[in-house]
């Protein structure tokens, strides 16, 4: 099963191969990731991909332009809730 | 000789109006709220607080909490809505859905701004709605239980159309007196309603609702009555943060 790990506590959440990243909200009691609309519009979500044990899957053209017209690079950058986790995966919530 | 199957919406008539036609509407509309947009601004108090230089933080944490309560209860009605509407046209329910789907819980970041003000998520919880949010929601039940789902939708064109029209100017205003930190959440609201298009994507909706010449008449009249119940909020909130609590006093003495 694929690990989440979230800088900079370096907590650890198991989730399924093929989840969604929204399944991190139902992993603690405590907020992880602040989501919004869900579906990807809003830009609530943002989190920096720093590790990935696979190539992290891509955001489609939408949410690449979203990340770039919000300040972040899309490189290197994903909306949470369009994102889903194939392998070990390291993020971080960026300031803002 | 037809099956007995009714409110399927299977008819898939034409639309009333042709595109060109129904552009030509939405122009007529968009000119009716503007000039509801200048009666909003005359009458309303408050009507343009948060696009000042100082922001009542009292007022302004009790308005986030009612717009994240009013999109609790609105979006049952508004779920409710979506089967009136494929009764009718389900191309219409199809771009409902996924106008639902973009808005259903955008609650949650009100929240989270409101929670940046101080509140907390019990307390949030335990405030109850206004009375006139309550009547709102209720006056959306008497819609589509009694004239059919169009004023729903007309609600939203409002809603959104004002919102692209005005927000910007207002989170301008609001990154100065309260900080860009603080309303992240209205911030990414008003990403979606600008990103996905939302008045454009509720006109489609309302274009394939409208049925004959009177709808357009009802869809005027449900933009001015949704203005008016809303005003009444603004001077129910006003009242009783910013006034002295009139409306809410009266309220509990009939009670008693």
């Amino acid at each position: 099963m694929p690990y989440v790990t979230l800088l900079p506590e370096r907590q650890s959440f198991e989730l399924v191969p093929g989840a969604p990243l929204t399944d991190l909200e139902f992993a603690s009691d405590e907020t992880i990731v602040e989501f919004g609309c869900r579906v990807g519009s809003c830009g609530a979500c943002v989190v920096e991909i720093v590790e990935c044990a696979a190539s992290p899957e891509r955001g489609n053209d939408d949410e690449r332009s979203f990340l770039e017209e919000l300040g972040f690079a899309p490189d290197r950058h994903r909306l949470a809730c369009q994102t889903r986790v194939q392998a070990d995966i390291t993020i971080r919530v960026p300031e803002r | 000789m037809t099956n007995r199957c009714r409110n399927t919406g299977l008819g898939r008539p034409k639309p009333f109006l042709s595109r060109p036609e129904a552009l030509r509407l939405r122009g007529e509309i968009d000119e009716q709220i503007d000039r509801q947009i200048q009666q909003w601004y005359a009458e309303v108090p408050f009507a343009s607080h948060f696009e000042g230089e100082a922001v009542h933080r009292e007022y302004y944490a009790r308005h986030l909490a009612e717009t994240a309560l009013r999109i609790r209860l609105l979006r049952v009605a508004e779920s409710k809505a979506l089967a009136e509407i494929a009764k009718i046209s389900p191309e219409a329910a199809q771009i409902w859905a996924n106008y639902e789907r973009e808005e259903m819980l955008h609650d949650e970041l009100f929240i989270k701004d409101l929670e940046k003000a101080g509140w907390t998520r019990e307390r949030f919880l335990a405030t109850e709605p206004y009375l006139t949010t309550k009547l709102l929601a209720g006056f959306f039940s008497y819609l589509l239980d009694h004239e059919g789902p169009l004023g729903v939708v007309a609600y939203s064109y409002l809603v959104e159309y004002v919102n692209v029209k005005l927000e910007p100017k207002k989170i301008a205003a609001m990154r100065e007196t309260i900080g860009e930190r603080e309303i992240a959440g209205q911030i990414s609201h008003a990403h979606t309603d600008v990103n996905e298009d939302h008045p454009g994507e509720v006109w489609d909706a309302v274009h394939l609702l409208i049925r004959n010449a009177d709808d357009i008449d009802h869809l005027k009249r449900y933009l001015v009555e949704h203005q008016r119940i809303l005003a009444m909020y603004f001077h129910e909130i006003h009242d009783d943060i910013v006034g002295n609590g009139t409306s809410q006093k009266q309220t509990s003495a009939v009670a008693v």
